[in-house]
């Protein structure tokens, strides 16, 4: 097949993919080998090992990096998403950088499809991309597929920091809108100058999410623009058990919760999210009848959305535990 | 055809001595392949998985598995969703199937090619005291010694108000379906059953689900199971309020939400002299003896079958789509994948399975030279995906972008790709 034309042939920078994982050495090979597939050549692909608890991990990293001197292992013994994508960022040697999850396998041209969103404007700070389902046997995935919107769009997007015609009323705050963090690239710089991920924030903090929303966010308002990229495409395998499903759904809640309280409780943005708050309810209640919908219509047992909702309630009060915490360990979260 | 493989599925709430009971006359009489498929529907009580790996041992093949949701015909559904035989039996646990009951299943779907429920016979175990000699007269278990073939394009002209007076065909405790049929009807209503405010309907319902869209059932009456009846008056009474309450519930069901709803009005006038009249096919096998209490009961059965069932309906989220579709059972089954218009590469005909069971649909990211371009749905039939098809359901706005991708591309355009899918069907067939 000819290079198609929306690839640039010429060498670009070095792209430096981390995957952050944890106990799931199966899930993070395939991972790894639809890594090594990618088109794109010039690339480090760093493995964070997260904490996880015996070396399957580093047994499957250190041995595909034997025949492969892109791979890299790194172990980080604090548990937290955020904290892992943090020593990443200072691994890392790219110029631009990539995430994705240990749960997803990555189109050969993905690393193509986040250059190409970088170069729609010289001052895209983030991109983003198409998580697509990678099955649909279940009600579970079926649900998941149509309750986010980044599994399915087609259309590419971009984002300034200040709300244009056609952006939500709740911009740059509808954060849901910009992507998620399992297929996400930042310039070096834009995600230098933000000071990487919130540690407060993400799975395995009491938040357990929010991050990737947080740092959506945090790029906008410093002035970079984000663009939402469906080129730069991974397959994602969602939870196939219900069970399994409704307690990340609950995690989700809790995450965007926290996010929203962190930047409504910071005097930088509070009066900004604050004047937001009744056009985000009516937003909530808007999508409450959508997964609702969603819900019946892949005929998952009844729960699901509900779940979702109790984390929005949990969400506040486990941000500011962390907080908490954190001022008694004289840990320095990352300003809004 | 006689090793094909028979998937049984026996649902239990908790009884191991019924499931091991069950199991074990299964096996005892399995002739060719069968898997035996146990679900427990009240795990968290459950002793059975322990009871049938001590009766049969861990390697048994006895598959158990467990569908938390009350209600029985989630738990059938359940065994469904996993069975591996093209036959798919599903006996109640407190039956004891005889010798011959696998071997005549296999058999009538041999020998009916067209049929996709097989019914057989349900004998009591015993019939020692007066209740059970009772229930036999009002459930009429026992539909003869004939085999009967019904389709909805040939009424019986013994039977009134057909296809609606399932209870004539088949009751839930002995029936047998090819796999693929049911899944295609969605399975059993999990609104319908033990278990549910319904308490029962299932049974009847599937067999009016089965004709109405056309298929063959067939009533075998060599394929015996043997039921315990309840053996006092106290259950007896259970038994006739709950068989009442299904039927309600089945009315109601059939009354609200079905697409023959004007046909099941245009019955009723009939249907209360089925229920009452003293000469109906219904009550001409009861003796003079037989308490009007029972029938009270079926009547109070009846009123409240269809209040519950109305009201676990009236429970769930507006759906205007589930509505129109009185069969939302079974959840699709959808397969997800991808196709670069730029080299549409689909074999023809490829048929989309997994574990033996077509996908009911399939999804596909299209792209153009590795751009996504949209995403299309389409369904399959028996799993089969075609590129013919697949272009033929892009919709307007994704085949505008896509023939612009196309174009910018200098590629061959999509009423050349569709032109070409095209012919080499034709080649093919």
């Amino acid at each position: 097949m000819t290079t198609p034309t929306w690839i640039d042939a010429s060498d670009g920078p070095l792209v430096t993919v981390i995957v952050c994982t944890r106990n799931r050495a199966d899930g993070l090979l395939r991972c790894l080998q639809s890594l090594q597939a990618l088109r794109y050549s010039n690339l480090e692909l760093l493995m964070v090992d997260n904490a996880s608890a015996d070396d399957a991990t580093m047994t499957v990293v250190l041995e595909a990096a034997r025949g492969d001197n892109r791979i890299r292992y790194v172990r980080e013994d604090r548990p937290g998403l955020s904290v892992a994508r943090n020593r990443g960022l200072r691994e890392a040697a790219g110029d631009v950088i990539a995430f994705t999850d240990d749960d997803v396998r990555v189109d050969p041209l993905w690393v193509d499809g986040i250059l190409r969103g970088f170069r729609r404007r010289t001052d895209v700070g983030c991109v983003t991309g198409l998580v697509a389902s990678a099955s649909l046997e279940h009600s579970a995935e079926q649900y998941f597929d149509a309750r986010v919107w980044w599994s399915s769009s087609c259309e590419q997007r971009l984002f300034e920091p200040t709300r244009r015609r056609g952006d939500s009323r709740l911009h740059p705050y509808a954060a849901g809108k910009f992507g998620t963090g399992a297929n996400v690239a930042f310039r070096r710089e834009a995600i230098e100058a933000i000071g990487g991920f919130d540690e407060s924030l993400g799975a395995g903090s009491p938040t357990s999410g929010g991050e990737d929303l947080d740092a959506f966010v945090r790029v906008l308002r410093s002035g970079r623009a984000l663009t939402y990229e469906p080129a730069a495409l991974v397959w994602h395998d969602h939870r196939v058990d219900e069970a399994d499903l409704q307690r990340q759904m609950y995690a989700y809640g809790k995450g965007l919760s926290a996010y929203l309280c962190k930047f409504l409780f910071s005097q930088a943005s509070g009066p900004e999210v604050a004047g937001r708050l009744v056009v985000g309810a009516v937003h909530m209640g808007r999508l409450a009848r959508r997964s609702q919908a969603a819900a019946d219509n892949a005929r998952v047992a009844p729960g699901l959305v509900s779940a979702e909702f109790r984390g929005l309630a949990a969400g506040p009060w486990a941000y500011l535990r962390t907080r908490a915490r954190q001022d008694r360990a004289h840990v320095r979260a990352v300003a809004p | 055809m006689s090793d094909q493989l028979v998937s049984v599925v026996v649902p239990t709430c908790a009884d191991a001595t019924a499931a091991v009971r069950c199991v074990t006359t299964i096996r005892e009489h399995a002739s060719g392949t069968v898997e035996v498929i146990v679900v427990e529907n009240r795990p968290e009580k459950s002793c059975v998985s322990a009871a049938l790996t001590e009766a049969f041992g861990p390697d048994s093949g006895v598959r158990y598995i467990e569908e938390p949701t009350p209600g029985l015909s989630r738990a059938r559904n359940a065994g469904l969703a996993v069975a591996s035989g093209s036959i798919v039996a599903f006996p109640d646990d407190d039956v004891v199937v005889d010798e011959y009951w696998l071997e005549s299943l296999r058999d009538a779907f041999a020998t009916y090619p067209d049929a996709v429920c097989v019914t057989g016979r349900i004998e009591p175990l015993e019939l020692g005291t007066r209740a059970q000699s009772f229930l036999e007269q009002f459930a009429t278990y026992d539909k003869g010694d004939v085999t009967r073939v019904y389709r909805l394009d040939a009424p019986p002209e013994d039977i009134p108000l057909f296809p609606y007076t399932a209870g004539h065909f088949g009751s839930g405790a002995n029936m047998a379906f090819r796999r693929d049929a049911l899944v295609k009807l969605r399975g059993f209503d999990p609104l319908l059953g033990a278990g549910t405010r319904a308490r029962g309907g299932e049974d009847l319902d599937i067999c009016i689900r089965v004709l109405l869209s056309g298929d063959t059932l067939v009533y075998e009456p060599r394929a015996v199971v043997r039921h315990p009846h309840p053996d006092t008056m106290r259950l007896l009474h259970q038994q006739a309020f709950n068989y009442g309450a299904g039927l309600g519930a089945l009315v109601a069901k059939h009354l609200t939400i079905g697409p023959n709803r004007t046909g099941m009005i245009r019955r009723i006038p009939a249907g209360l002299g089925y229920l009452f009249g003293r000469g109906s096919r219904k009550n001409s096998s009861k003796q003079p003896d037989f308490p009007r209490r029972l029938e009270l009961l079926e009547v109070l059965g009846l009123v409240a079958g269809a209040i519950g069932y109305l009201r676990t309906l009236a429970g769930r989220e507006p759906d205007p789509e589930r509505r129109a579709d009185p069969t939302p059972l079974l959840p699709r089954r959808v397969w997800s994948g991808e196709l670069d218009l730029a080299s549409p590469v689909i074999a023809s005909g490829r048929r989309l399975t997994h574990a033996g069971v077509p996908f009911d649909e399939a999804r596909l990211l299209i792209r153009v030279l590795g751009e996504p371009v949209g995403f299309v749905q389409t369904p399959l039939l028996s799993g089969e995906l075609t590129l013919q098809q697949v272009l033929a359901d892009l919709d307007s706005e994704l085949a505008h972008a896509a023939d612009h991708q196309l174009a910018s591309n200098n590629l061959p355009s999509l009423a050349v790709l569709i032109a070409g899918a095209q012919s080499n069907l034709e080649e093919a067939a």
